[in-house]
Order: structure tokens, then C-alpha cells, then sequence
């Protein structure tokens, strides 16, 4: 249990507690906009910044879990000016419209100006123009300019009801709050978002205008509209205060509102519950007494006169009783009982039709109730039950389940459980005046004495009770937070594609092994006829070969993009991916089908020939990159040598450098053709970028050639046999600075950080590719990732031996055993530096552009360049090799 | 091997047409240096690789992406219409081409083809091309190393006027 120190006051919580809470469990409110116990944290109000000791700024109490020891100090000089610093700038573009706004006496931001704000705005500029009273949906409307960009209500939708209406459009200080497009705030919690805005944005439309909040008193209750029995609070008053001056009585229930029960409701009531208050209060109900064929009497007379139509009945044995299930269950004992002492049997309770459920509050919403506006029923069964009751007209003609008002219902309701009264020890129950709502299925529950005739059928109702909390817990759980949080850090440019990153083909199994399989079978066909099938086995090996190195890059590349998520994730504190498969593994699949199934969106403008191929030139020079790279030794298959290089060059090392420096023309095209300036100067940057970084990097391979005396990547391995020292990076070459020139300007060349400024999100939004779209964007992360595989294979081949495991063989290891392991040795090297681009990634900040070219220009090309002198003494001298 | 040949032949004809008759400066660029890799691919049925990869890195992947650098950091508009030519251009430019047309033929009918497959063994490598430069072609290629020198310190010295 750590124990922190608030204020002065040391206090014991549980461990992940966050500050915020902590604050909470003594009392301490520390001002938030944007955190809600019911959703998921998202930390973007700032507003609950606090000083804790020894971090360098304030941080956000809302998501900073408490540690032992720690000192926190919410009251502090720092805390105050940044929260009058926060108020102020809420206050730039919010419009001072309290005396006409419906939130004002329950507004967060009223309070919190008044407590925490200044008073006054530096701000003189003209605050921006929103659109006001927008129709949103059924039951809510939105004023955009109230809004303080909590997104409490966008994280409601996304989160708890999972239907996503809301959203935010445009960025900085012009975004706004919004429905999508084509979309209405229709789903069945609407409501809700009204209730967790914290200014007055969202306004629920049955509620606006309607009264003062200081009018209205509260009353705790249970909402009646379905099973499930939430808590709610119903708030009754008059229209204004001049009506109270006058006496006049208008008394009613202005709203209903959740009250926090996190075992039924949580935090949140469904819009049928929260309005069906209005159904009761139409004014349609029985109020004074009338005899047949509308004539009025007084009740005793009505009330005699009914009871004795009543016996006339029973004695004819004609009387009969069909109740509401959802009466009360003294009112359901007293009708039994009152039949039963009129000698008929004939009392007995709806069968209650299957009504609305879905998995979050509502149970059973019976479908002839309230229930019944403007939903529809899910299955068959249920439409053909909703069907039937309306067929079947009002069940009830002797209208009891609906209060009688005040005026004169009293004695009536008196009488007409008198009989019962002695025998069953019960009191009659009346609604208070305006106040309490029918009891619901809970007080049902827990009644003493007799069960009711036939019980509305509790189980589902527990059920589903047992259900929400199931789902409940887990949104409450710090992994949800994580993952939220996962979400809102993830790197811009991976946002683009909707929060997640790439890309992916699928798992690194199956496609490369059968591909592989079926490439050599050929080979032995013909293996058997003579001098024509080497010809054809070497046809086929390549192949095999070429499909194998695709399939693999392509698998890697989809490997990649989970690891680099999960790295990145594990410096962060966060989880990264988690949610598809265990530890997000299936979430490169998940990306695939994405990126295969998203519009393929094309600006208007853009040059479309160059536009298309440009992804393709970006992934193809770097697929063709790899194609001389030995990653085996050479292995004897079926009788017949290969070596493990698809294309055994004499000039190999020259072809790896040819085809990467072609992979710049994709991205220059891409630039260039999408007709956006952001894509322009990452195309520029981009070209400029490669031609600094290329003439270092070349220089660096120049001596390790210098060193190998060949350009034969196959060669260049086998030279470093033995000994891991046999290296070119170590004694085998000296090659150490070449091998960290060569690195580093293999990070500008594949644009990964801290150069990555051709896609430089905070200046050029995605850069090159900011124009691009589902598979074509994705291609150019494949070939990014492509490239970065490529060249940790060529720093592998040229300076860290190659396939080469680092020890010597010993004479007990040969054939397939020794390759596999051979081969595995590469894979893991190469797999170390995919690792370090993840590593250095969240290590270094990007170069700003001067610096960038300072470190090719003025740094790395004179140090190459004095390698190159160094080696090629070396090497004439006879020093090395 | 007259398959490939025909093909990079089309390929090679076809961007250079482009780069000439295009309007748009970064189209003619791109097309240079496709019909660049082209040629790469003629050094390539010649079995000289070595050039063949020079071509590629030096050309395509430098010398042509720096002068799409220029082109886009430009932005040339005025490029973009046809230029009218004057009359001696119109007039000479028949005669120039008719006269280059003709030396080409004459020496296509002078030269006789190279026999294939005498080429000895290593032909076309880096070491064969190296023997040859630092050897037969030695001093051609110094002559060449200092006028590049010479142009480089020229440039240096235009663009930098004022160090």
C-alpha cells in the first residue's frame, strides 16, 4: 500500500491509485474536465495538473498513478497558475453566455472560473463563430461553441455504448466537436452525453429551457422503465421563481438524471427510462370519478357503485382481473386478495411479452410501455409480441399501475385496499406528490411476506444485472486506461491510418514454406535426366529462392510492425497493441485487412500516373536490394550445390547500393505528384536527404571493399570465417568506424529517426505519403520496413560477418544442422539491428534540417572519407588481411 | 538475348521522346532517368556490369535526383510552355539531324559487329575494368580524375563567391 503525502497529510491508498483518486478518498477535489470515473482516462483538459516532488513539471493528476513516498502538492503557487493559465485559455473562444445557457448553476467551467480563473482574458482577438443549437439527435442538441474539448461525450459513444457518433473535426484551436457524416446521436444512452458534458455543449432537448437548475429539488429513486431498476435521481420544481412568489403550484419532474450505482447502473441511465417521467405527466390519467357514460360523481358514490357491479359480476361468476406485471407488489397482493374474497379466481398478471434487452442497461423494457417509442424490437419473436399487444388494445380497463394524482385519488385508493389491509399487514403506497417514481423490480426483491400472484420474472433481470458487472469492471481496469492511452501517443503519422499503425501481410508461416516446397519439386524431376536439369534445378532454386526472401521480408515486415509498436510500447509505459490476439500478435492482420478494404483515396489534383507507380518504385528497388545477399552458406539440396544468395553478383555490393539509391524516386514522385505542399517538401528533404547521406555510406562500404578486395557480397562472408574478431568490423578489416558511419547513414537512407524529416510529422504532417491513402500508403511503410531489413542485412554481410556464427566450426558440425544454425545466426543479427532502429527511434529527437546536413556534410563524409585513407594504407602496407 | 534487347531498345526510345516532347520539366526528368536505367540495361547485354551498376548509382540514383531536386525546389512554370523557336532553328534542325543520321549509318555499314562470346573470362567485372584503368587507360583517367577536380573547384568558387 503506498503512502503519499497531499498537502501536508499523508495517506495510505491502494496501489494504481491515480492522484486524482487518491485526492478523491480524503475529500480533496482537484479540478478536472475531462476525467470521468465511467470512461476511459484521456488527459487532454490539463486542468487537474498538480506539483509532485521531484517530477521536473506538473503532471496530470488524472492519469499518474501514486507511488510510495510521493509528494504531492495540489494547492502549491505552480498548481494555482496553471490552473487560472488553463481557465483562461478555455475561456478564449467560450462565450460568456451564462444568463442564457442551461448549464449555468451546474456548470464546471462557471465553477471553475469563479474558483480557479483569473477573471480576466489577454485575449482580444475575435473569438471564433460556431454553429449553435445544432439538431444532433433525438434528444440532444449541441452548441458548439460551449464546448471545452473534453471529449468526455466522444469517449462515451466510442466506449461505452460502442456506436461512435461523435467525433472531433479539424485540429488546433479550430477544432470542433461533431457528428459524422451521415450519422445522428440516436443510439438508446444518448442522453447521457448531456449528463457528462461538463459545460453547456449538449443540452438535452426535453430539459432546455425549461427551468433553473436552482429550482429543482432532488429525490433519489429508482427508474421503473424496464428491470433493470437504475438508480436515478428525480429533480421536481416549478418553471421560475415568479410562479413561486405567486403560489402557483407547478410542481412537477423537470428531469431525471442516473444516480451512481456501479451494481446496477453505473453511471449511466438508458432515454427511455430518463424520459418517461413525460409519459406520466400528460395529464391523461383518472382524476376525478365518473360513472358510466361520462357522468361525474364523487368518489364514495363511483367507489360504491363499482363495488357493487363488481359482486353483481363475481355472483354471476363474470368478474375477472388482468394486471400489470409491473404493478407494485402489494398492489398485485391486495387485487388477488380482493378477487379472492369476491369468490373468483380470476385475478392474474399479464403474461409478460419479451421485451428489449440489449447488453448494456436496459432488460425486458416491456414493449407496450414506455419502451414502445421509437425502438426496434431485434428479433422476430419479439416484433410478433409487440404485434400481438397492440392487437390486443390496452390490457387493463380498470386502469390501476398509473398513481392516482393527489386531488381526490387518496380516499379512492384508501378504499380500494381496505379489504386486504388487516390481513396482510401492509400499507398502502402512493407516489409522493411529484416525487418518487413507481418502485421498481429491487424493492420487489427485497420484500418481506408473500410473493406476488405470479412474480414478474426476476431471473433475466438478475442476469443481466450479473452481466453489466461483468463488463463493467474491465472499463474501469487500468489496461483499458493504458490502451486508451495507447491510442492518443501513438505516433501522428500512424494516426492517420486510424490509430493503429500498418500494414502487414500476415504471419511469417505458411505462405514462404509451401511456396518454397513447390519451387523444388520441379528440380527433382528432372534431377534424374542428365546435363538439361542443372539448367532447370538452378531455374527452379532461384525461384524457390526468390520466393522464400519475399515471403520472408514481407512476413518480416508484418513482424515489424507489431515489434516496433511493442518496443515502442515498452518505453513508454505503455502496453501497445494488446487487443487482437494474445499480446496484439494478430494485430499485423487485423492492419492487412484494413489497408486492404479502406477507400483508396486520390486527391483531384494529383498527377495520377506518377501518383500510382510511386508506391510501387518505393517497395520494389527495395525488395530488389536484398537479392544479393548471401543469407547461407552454400547447402547441398537433392545432390546439388546451391549457394543461399539469390543472385550470386560479382558486383553484388554495387547492386545492393543501385537499387536502394533507386528507391528514392518513389518517394520523390509521391512528393511531387500529390500536389500538396506537405508532400512537395518531403519529397525535397527526402532527395536531398539521400544524396548527402549516400556519398558517407558509399565511402563506408568503399573500405570495407578496400579491405575484401572484392565486390562479391558471397565473398566478403566467407573472408570472416572463424572467430567473431575475423570480422570487418573488428580485427578482420578495422572496419568499427566505417561500420557506425555506415549505420547511422543507413538510418537517413531508410528516413527512419532521428532523421525521418521526409515524413517529419509536427512540420509536414505525414510528409511524402501525406496524400495517400489504404494500399498505397501501406506499401511505402512496407517499403520502408523493407528497407530497413535490406540494409541491416548489408552492414551484416559487409562488417559482421554475414552468416557466420563467430566461433569456429567444430568438425562434429556439418550439413543441415550447421546451416540451419548459419542461417539462424543471420536472421538474429539482422534481427538485433531491427530491434536498435525501434530502440533508437525513442532514444534520439529528430535532427532539425541544418543539423542534418551538418552531420552528412561536415561529420560523416570526412570521417569516411579519412577511413577510406586509413583502410587503403592498411591495406597497402599489408596490416590487414 | 535480341528479345531484351528489342525491349529495353522501345523502352529506351520511347522515355527519350518523352523527355524531349514533354511539357512538364519533372515528367522529362523522371523519363531521363528511366531511359537511363534503360541504357544500364544495354551495358548489361554487353556483359558489362560493372557499368552497368555505375550507370545506375551515378546517374539515375545522383546526378538525376539532384536535378529533380532543382526542378521541384524551382518550381519551373515558365518551362512548362513550348518556347517558339526561331527561324534558323527551324531550318537548321533537319539539317543537323539528316547529317548525324547519316555519320550514324556510315558507321553502323563501316564497322562490322563483334563476334559474341569472345569475351574473355572476368569481362566486364570491376577488377577486369580496374586492371584496364589503372593500366592501358591511365592516363586518360588522371586527365579525366583533374578535370573533374577542376570543375568542382570551379563550381565551389561561382557558387561561393562572397566565402
Amino acid at each position: 500500500m503506498p503512502k503519499i503525502v497531499m498537502d501536508g497529510q499523508e495517506i495510505e491508498v491502494a496501489p494504481g491509485t491515480t492522484i486524482l483518486q487518491a485526492a478523491l478518498s480524503i475529500g480533496r477535489e482537484i479540478p478536472h474536465y475531462c476525467y470521468h470515473p465511467g470512461l476511459p482516462v484521456a488527459g487532454n483538459c490539463r486542468m487537474c495538473l498538480v506539483e509532485v516532488e521531484k517530477a521536473p513539471k506538473l503532471v496530470i493528476a488524472c492519469y499518474q498513478p501514486v507511488s510510495d513516498g510521493m509528494v504531492v502538492r495540489t494547492q502549491s503557487d505552480k498548481v494555482r497558475k496553471a490552473r487560472a493559465a488553463m481557465m483562461e485559455f478555455f475561456l478564449i473562444h467560450h462565450p460568456l453566455d451564462c444568463p442564457i445557457c442551461d448549464q449555468a448553476g451546474e456548470c464546471r467551467l462557471q465553477e471553475y472560473a469563479v474558483e480557479h480563473g483569473t477573471g480576466r482574458s489577454r485575449y482580444t482577438e475575435p473569438k471564433r463563430a460556431l454553429a449553435k443549437a445544432v439538431d444532433v439527435g433525438a434528444h440532444v442538441m449541441l452548441d458548439q461553441e460551449r464546448c471545452i474539448q473534453c471529449s468526455r461525450c466522444i469517449r462515451f459513444c466510442d466506449e461505452v455504448t460502442r456506436t461512435g457518433e461523435l467525433g472531433f473535426f479539424q485540429r488546433g484551436d479550430r477544432t470542433v466537436i461533431g457528428i459524422y457524416p451521415g450519422k445522428r446521436l440516436d443510439n438508446p444512452y444518448s442522453g447521457n452525453v448531456v449528463d457528462l458534458c461538463p459545460v453547456g455543449a449538449l443540452t438535452l432537448k426535453e430539459f432546455r429551457f425549461e427551468t433553473r437548475v436552482w429550482y429543482l429539488r432532488n429525490t433519489p429513486s429508482v427508474c421503473a422503465a424496464c428491470a433493470r431498476g437504475c438508480n436515478v435521481m428525480v429533480a421536481t420544481g416549478t418553471q421560475n421563481l415568479l410562479m413561486t412568489t405567486r403560489g402557483q403550484q407547478d410542481d412537477r419532474i423537470r428531469r431525471v438524471v442516473p444516480r451512481v450505482n456501479e451494481e446496477v447502473n453505473g453511471w449511466w441511465i438508458c432515454d427511455e427510462g430518463r424520459l418517461a417521467f413525460l409519459e406520466m405527466q400528460k395529464g391523461e390519467r383518472l382524476e376525478t370519478a365518473e360513472m358510466p357514460r361520462g357522468t361525474p360523481a364523487d368518489w364514495d358514490a363511483a367507489i360504491a357503485a363499482a363495488a357493487a357491479a363488481l359482486r353483481e359480476a363475481a355472483a354471476a361468476g363474470r368478474a375477472g382481473a388482468i394486471l400489470s406485471p409491473r404493478l407494485v407488489t402489494e398492489d398485485l397482493y391486495a387485487w388477488r386478495e380482493l378477487f379472492a374474497r369476491l369468490g373468483s379466481v380470476r385475478a392474474g398478471v399479464r403474461r409478460i411479452a419479451r421485451g428489449r434487452d440489449d447488453d448494456l442497461l436496459i432488460r425486458g423494457l416491456d414493449p407496450r410501455g414506455a419502451g414502445d417509442r421509437g425502438c426496434r424490437p431485434r428479433g422476430r419473436r419479439e416484433r410478433a409480441a409487440r404485434h400481438a399487444a397492440r392487437r390486443r388494445g390496452p390490457a387493463l380497463p380498470l386502469r390501476h399501475g398509473g398513481a392516482p394524482s393527489r386531488a381526490g385519488g387518496e380516499g379512492a385508493a384508501d378504499r380500494l385496499r381496505g379489504p386486504v389491509r388487516r390481513g396482510s399487514g401492509l400499507r398502502g403506497r402512493h407516489p409522493p406528490p411529484g416525487g418518487r417514481l413507481v418502485r421498481g423490480r429491487r424493492d420487489l426483491r427485497e420484500l418481506p411476506g408473500p410473493p406476488p400472484a405470479r412474480p414478474p420474472r426476476p431471473g433475466p433481470a438478475r442476469r443481466g444485472e450479473a452481466r453489466l458487472e461483468d463488463r463493467a469492471r474491465p472499463r474501469r481496469g487500468g489496461r483499458r486506461r493504458h490502451a486508451a492511452l495507447d491510442r492518443g501517443g501513438s505516433r501522428a503519422r500512424g494516426d492517420r491510418a486510424g490509430g493503429a499503425r500498418l500494414r502487414g501481410r500476415g504471419p511469417e508461416g505458411g505462405r514462404p514454406a509451401r511456396c518454397s516446397a513447390r519451387g523444388r519439386r520441379p528440380g527433382r524431376g528432372v534431377g534424374r535426366r542428365g546435363p538439361v536439369s542443372d539448367h532447370a534445378f538452378q531455374v527452379a532454386a532461384t525461384l524457390a529462392k526468390i520466393l522464400v526472401v519475399v515471403g520472408v521480408l514481407l512476413g518480416g515486415v508484418s513482424a515489424m510492425t507489431w515489434v516496433e509498436r511493442r518496443v515502442s510500447g515498452l518505453m513508454q509505459f505503455r502496453w501497445g497493441p494488446n487487443r487482437v490476439g494474445p499480446f496484439g500478435l494478430f494485430q499485423p492482420i487485423a492492419d492487412g485487412l484494413k489497408f486492404m478494404l479502406k477507400q483508396d483515396v486520390v486527391p483531384a489534383e494529383a498527377h495520377k500516373p506518377t501518383y500510382t507507380l510511386a508506391p510501387a518504385l518505393s517497395l520494389v528497388p527495395a525488395l530488389c536490394a536484398f537479392a544479393v545477399i548471401p543469407f547461407g552458406p552454400n547447402v547441398e539440396v537433392l545432390g546439388r550445390k546451391t549457394s543461399l544468395v539469390i543472385a550470386d553478383l560479382d558486383g553484388g555490393v554495387l547492386f545492393a547500393l543501385a537499387a536502394a539509391s533507386l528507391g528514392v524516386y518513389g518517394v520523390v514522385m509521391a512528393g511531387w505528384s500529390s500536389r500538396s505542399r506537405y508532400s512537395l517538401l518531403g519529397g525535397l528533404r527526402s532527395s536531398a536527404q539521400m544524396i548527402s547521406y549516400e556519398l558517407a555510406l558509399g565511402l563506408s562500404v568503399a573500405a570495407a571493399v578496400l579491405v575484401s578486395g572484392t565486390l562479391r557480397p558471397v565473398e566478403i562472408v566467407e573472408q570472416q570465417a572463424g572467430w567473431f574478431v575475423n570480422w570487418n568490423a573488428f580485427a578482420g578489416g578495422w572496419q568499427l568506424l566505417g561500420f557506425v558511419v555506415f549505420l547511422v547513414a543507413g538510418f537517413a537512407e531508410t528516413n527512419r529517426l532521428p532523421f525521418d524529416l521526409p515524413e517529419a510529422e509536427g512540420e509536414l504532417v505525414a510528409g511524402y505519403h501525406t496524400e495517400y491513402s489504404a494500399m498505397k500508403f501501406a506499401m511505402f511503410f512496407m517499403a520502408e520496413y523493407v528497407n530497413m531489413i535490406t540494409s541491416s542485412a548489408l552492414a551484416v554481410t559487409l562488417f559482421l560477418g554475414g552468416w557466420q556464427l563467430g566461433v569456429p566450426v567444430g568438425e562434429g558440425l556439418a550439413g543441415w544442422p550447421l546451416w540451419t544454425l548459419q542461417i539462424a545466426a543471420f536472421a538474429g543479427k539482422v534481427a538485433f539491428f531491427q530491434f536498435l532502429f525501434v530502440w533508437v527511434r525513442w532514444t534520439l529527437p529528430r535532427f532539425r534540417y541544418d543539423q542534418l546536413m551538418n552531420l552528412g556534410w561536415k561529420g560523416l563524409f570526412p570521417i569516411a572519407l579519412a577511413n577510406v585513407l586509413v583502410t587503403a594504407l592498411l591495406v597497402a602496407f599489408d596490416v590487414v588481411r | 538475348m535480341t528479345l531484351a534487347f528489342a525491349i529495353l531498345a522501345v523502352l529506351a526510345v520511347a522515355s527519350a521522346l518523352v523527355v524531349i516532347t514533354h511539357r512538364n520539366p519533372v515528367i522529362c526528368a523522371l523519363a531521363l532517368a528511366f531511359n537511363l536505367v534503360a541504357i544500364a540495361g544495354f551495358y548489361l547485354i554487353l556483359d558489362a556490369q560493372f557499368v552497368a551498376m555505375l550507370q545506375v548509382i551515378v546517374y539515375a540514383g545522383a546526378i538525376m535526383v539532384l536535378i529533380l531536386f532543382v526542378i521541384m525546389l524551382l518550381n519551373l512554370q515558365a518551362e512548362a510552355r513550348p518556347r517558339s523557336s526561331g527561324v534558323f532553328q527551324r531550318w537548321l534542325a533537319p539539317l543537323g539531324t539528316a547529317a548525324f543520321v547519316g555519320l550514324l549509318a556510315r558507321a553502323i555499314a563501316l564497322e562490322a559487329p563483334p563476334a559474341p562470346g569472345a569475351r574473355p573470362p572476368g569481362y566486364g567485372t570491376a577488377a577486369s575494368v580496374g586492371q584496364e584503368l589503372f593500366s592501358r587507360f591511365y592516363y586518360p583517367f588522371e586527365v579525366v580524375s583533374l578535370l573533374l577536380v577542376v570543375a568542382m573547384v570551379g563550381a565551389v568558387l561561382l557558387a561561393k563567391r562572397r566565402l
